[in-house]
């Protein structure tokens, strides 16, 4: 990078506060330098062992852009486009404790982008736009969606949530990028339809969770605590999905989906198609159950071998979906977007909910045997089921121009935005047990509010965001942005999460109320 | 010639009516601008001013010496030149140039000629969104974009010469990037915005064919703007389509590609009251007033003998970092007409507006805003320049404004920098998905 700067320096650069520009401004460079801090209001005493500071999180991040111009011409031209970001996350350094909780191996991947298949490059890609045709190859970011906080339509990458909660930072940042052929044909048709393709060969990234003992990850147990034999249960099936995802190589993994976007009526919307290899596992019942007896029989420690040559599989599902943005300017005078989704072959694993005898076969793995016996944890795995699945994703925007704020906030906007979202997993099974809703229920129901206003000439950007789920369990988000000038930013902010149901804690919330911290430097 | 040998009996009868034709066509193209838009000082009036310009042409205006000027300036403005160091400044000064007529293009000449003797208003009023346009408010011929130029070269009431403001097309096509500095006063602290724009009128054309207006306009588009933005840079790759309609039955449509989020997002029309970014405009303040004409009321108050920018050299305009006004305006005696507009829209931002319009480019270089509590809220001080289009037509444009907030002492001195008028524009430049596309 270092090399390359010194070439460009060569050019000539012409600078503004926004971007540096070489090549008569053909290539223009710009990012950000940032420091991300979490600070846990709470950490239950059956963790504190793991814990020397109240610091959950402390992420410091240098992120690049490049857009060069390589050819313009009058209908045609040829851009390349990258987003590289590279970061360290220095607590689980600092802090001796949190450092010791993490398996060398897992702490590495989690600190800096090296994580399997994890690189720098969140997006590189070359774009020729020739007349209506513009296509895209390379790494790339999809967005698809209309909604914020949830995901229906917008299924095209995975995320990356070891670091951030949507709320927290948009869904763009912890999207991770995927190699694909993308292309846009404009036609002449009514409502100046907009085809658009997504052949992705081979590439496949599962959902990166976070690791037990880091910040948004589910606590580590103090070892002497009465349930801290299992405190490294979920580490070792983390390292399992990563073990069984699929080579990124194969092109068993193809995934392709289209969209068309068009305007009738003052109605924005599109169709849309995808044929996806997801993103998160289900478990093979017989080795997933043997999985969970070897750890057992091994005794606590995030390194258990595997049973079998796969333990997880990464199921096929095909989305077929929709979305709208719609202004309505007479009785709402807002703006209505909408999204829906029909999932079609989502795979999901049974649960022995009811404590019948499971029969675990028997199996023998690196010194540990076992000779197959019954058993009646309800935590077992008792089958796969396939289930089509319809969702949606309601969103109304109204800005209010409400006089009584106007008065402190330079007579600016308040942005209110109500969402709702539902699901409904069709043909259900009352076995099933799927994050965010009880057991045995069909469907599941979401609402979310989110509250904006600028102060002092947009110095300062106030948020609150909160979001609840029927199953009993939220989270709000507030935060202060405070831009003194064009290249810094302040970031303070609260999260904090909250469950009125103790069966429906989720095991990533319940000791989760935090303080953050942001230091931008813009360039 | 052959055909009037061969047609021998027609001959005759062909020469009279070209000749008939001939003596039509004269008057439009010999006719001087004047004629058509008539000057600020003629005669004696202008014997006056030139006299007047003797002892202050040239000579800088500032705390020492503004108060011999007090009449011939806006009150606001006076008050600023009286407290600089409220603007961050030891000295606000202008400089005092001569008057010249500011003559328009010849296809805005034609076009008056042509379309202005025709004026007059709907004798039927309608229901809008947000209130009603009452009989003989709108335009005759607007909706289908079937006038142009400035339809009352010499108009009598408010609401006529708000049409004459709404006429102004800057050349038909134009391009121009503002370079913006919300600058608070009081801290010195500034933000900067750079934000090219393009724009395109569909109807009301004079310069640029075709001329009236662009045929294939089914949804009886006005204006089109597409915008990107490249500072502040958190915004950097942000574009803005903005399509203002004819109709003032139909609220404008603007989509937003949101870089950060890679989607565009519809903004809805009820926040056109809504302050721009860190700016102390409203979005409905854009190019002096970019919102339809029949949303206000106008009520003419006077002509006023005044001083305003109308031929700014921009490099002229110079400010202090902190400085929340531009200092080295160039200021002409003029005559400005002075218009009391009052929203439809009860809820509207500003209760009230005074509109200072100057009567031969019809463009704004004044504006006062008054809040919801009756005070002094929003000044704007425009600076015209006379600029030329790439086919050679002259086009006043304001290369530099400059909104305030005289409440908060914070100010937002802008440049147009490489203002380009009258280039060839594609219509499908303005449309959703170019902006789709042009985004990644």
């Amino acid at each position: 990078m270092l090399l390359t700067l010194f070439i460009f320096s060569l050019s000539g650069e012409k600078k503004s506060n926004a971007a540096i520009g070489y090549l008569d401004g053909r290539l223009l460079l710009k990012g950000n330098f940032e420091t991300f801090w979490i600070v846990r209001t709470y950490i239950p005493g059956k963790e504190r062992e793991w814990h020397n500071s109240n610091v959950g999180l402390l992420q410091n991040t240098a992120r690049f852009e490049t857009f060069y111009t390589m050819l313009q011409k009058e209908d045609f031209s040829i851009n390349l486009q990258s987003i590289i970001r590279y970061y360290y996350e220095a607590i689980t350094d600092l802090d001796r404790e949190m450092h010791n909780a993490l398996p060398a191996g897992n702490r590495r991947q989690f600190q800096t982008p090296c994580f399997r298949y994890d690189d720098p490059v969140n997006e590189f890609f070359l774009e020729i736009v020739k007349g209506p045709w513009n296509i895209r190859v390379g790494k790339q970011i999809v967005t698809w969606g209309e909604t914020e906080l949830k995901r229906t339509t917008d299924v095209v990458n995975p995320m990356d949530l070891r670091y951030a909660m949507p709320g927290i930072v948009p869904f763009e940042d912890i999207k991770i990028g995927l190699w694909m052929l993308r292309t846009f044909y404009q036609s002449n048709l009514p409502g100046s339809l907009l085809f658009e393709t997504i052949f992705i060969p081979t590439d496949h990234q599962m959902t990166r969770l976070p690791p037990s003992g880091t910040n948004w990850g589910s606590g580590l147990l103090n070892k002497d605590a009465p349930s801290s034999v299992a405190t490294w249960l979920f580490p070792m099936m983390q390292d399992q999905w990563k073990d069984d995802a699929p080579s990124r190589r194969s092109i068993n993994n193809y995934q392709w989906g289209f969209k068309l976007r068009g305007l009738t009526k003052d109605v924005d919307w599109t169709i849309q198609y995808f044929d996806a290899v997801d993103s998160s596992p289900v478990g093979k019942p017989t080795a997933a159950n043997q999985q969970v007896f070897a750890y057992f029989l091994h005794g606590p420690s995030p390194h258990i071998p595997k049973v079998a040559d796969r333990v997880w599989e990464y199921k096929r599902t095909k989305y077929v979906g929709a979305t709208l943005q719609w202004p309505e300017n007479i009785y709402l005078k807002g703006v209505i977007r909408g999204e829906l989704c029909y999932q079609i072959g989502k795979h999901y694993n049974t649960l022995n909910i009811k404590g019948k005898p499971v029969y675990v076969p028997a199996f023998t793995a690196d010194g540990l045997t076992w000779a197959g016996d019954f058993a009646t944890q309800t935590s077992l795995i008792t089958g796969i089921v396939e289930s089509d699945a319809f969702g949606y994703g309601l969103a109304i925007d109204r800005p209010v121009l409400w006089p009584w704020l106007m008065q402190y906030n330079d007579h600016r906007k308040l942005d209110i935005t109500f969402q709702v979202f539902q699901d409904w997993i069709l043909d259900h099974s009352r076995d099933l047990k799927v994050s965010n809703r009880g057991i045995g229920d069909r469907c599941s129901t979401a609402v979310s509010l989110s509250v904006s206003t600028m102060w002092f000439n947009q110095a300062v950007n106030t948020n609150w965001k909160s979001l609840y789920y029927d199953s009993g369990t939220g989270y709000n988000v507030f935060d202060v942005l405070y831009m003194p000038g064009d290249h810094w930013r302040f970031t303070v902010g609260a999260f904090f999460a909250y469950s009125f149901t103790s069966w429906t804690q989720e095991p990533a919330s319940y000791d989760k109320d935090m303080f953050y911290f942001r230091i931008k430097y813009e360039w | 010639m052959n055909l009037l040998i061969r047609r021998d009996g027609y001959s005759v009868l062909c020469f009279i009516l070209i000749a008939l034709l001939l003596s039509l066509a004269v008057p439009v193209f010999s006719q001087a601008p004047e004629e058509v838009i008539p000057p600020c000082f003629t005669g004696s009036e202008l014997d006056k001013v030139r006299e007047w310009e003797k002892t202050w042409v040239g000579k800088k205006v500032g705390l020492a010496n503004v108060d011999q000027l007090k009449d011939f300036l806006p009150d606001t403005l006076f008050q600023m030149m009286k407290e600089p160091k409220k603007w961050g400044a030891d000295e606000l000064w202008f400089e005092t140039v001569p008057y010249q007529y500011c003559a328009p293009s010849k296809g805005m000449v034609e076009a008056t000629k042509k379309y202005s003797p025709l004026s007059k208003f709907e004798p039927n009023g309608f229901k809008t969104p947000w209130g009603e346009v009452a009989p003989n408010e709108l335009l005759a011929g607007y909706l289908d974009g079937k006038v142009a130029g400035y339809p009352f070269p010499r108009p009598k009431t408010g609401l006529e010469m708000a049409w004459n403001l709404d006429a102004n097309t800057y050349g038909d096509n134009h391009q121009r990037a503002i370079f913006g500095s919300p600058v608070n006063c009081r801290t010195g602290a500034e933000r900067h915005a750079w934000q090219p724009q393009t724009y395109l009128y569909w109807t009301g054309r004079v310069d640029v064919p075709p001329t009236p207006r662009i045929e294939n306009n089914p949804k009886k588009i006005r204006r089109t703007l597409l915008m990107t933005l490249i500072e502040p840079p958190e915004t950097y790759g942000t574009k803005v389509l903005e399509l203002i309609y004819a109709d003032p039955r139909k609220e404008e449509d603007m989509y937003v590609w949101t870089a950060m989020f890679r989607r565009i997002r519809r903004m809805t029309a009820s926040q056109r009251g809504d302050t721009v970014d860190s700016a102390d405009q409203a979005y409905s303040d854009s190019i002096n007033y970019a919102d339809q004409i029949n949303r206000n009321t106008y009520k003419f108050l006077e002509v006023r003998d005044m001083l305003a920018c109308r031929h700014q050299d921009g490099k002229k305009l110079t400010r202090a970092t902190g400085q929340g006004f531009f200092n080295g305006q160039q200021r002409e005696r003029c005559k400005l007409y002075l218009i009391e507009v009052v929203s439809k829209d009860k809820k509207y931002v500003y209760p009230k507006e005074l509109w200072y319009l100057d009567g031969e480019t019809w463009q704004m270089p004044y504006k006062q805003c008054w809040d919801r509590q009756g005070r002094v809220w929003r000044f704007l001080d425009s600076q015209l320049g006379y600029l030329m289009s790439i086919q050679g037509n002259p086009v006043a444009f304001p290369i530099a404004y400059n909104y305030v907030d005289v409440q908060a002492l914070h100010g937002c001195p802008n440049n147009f920098k490489d203002p380009k008028f009258g280039m060839e524009l594609k219509t499908d430049m303005f449309t959703v998905q170019n902006l789709q596309r042009s985004g990644y």
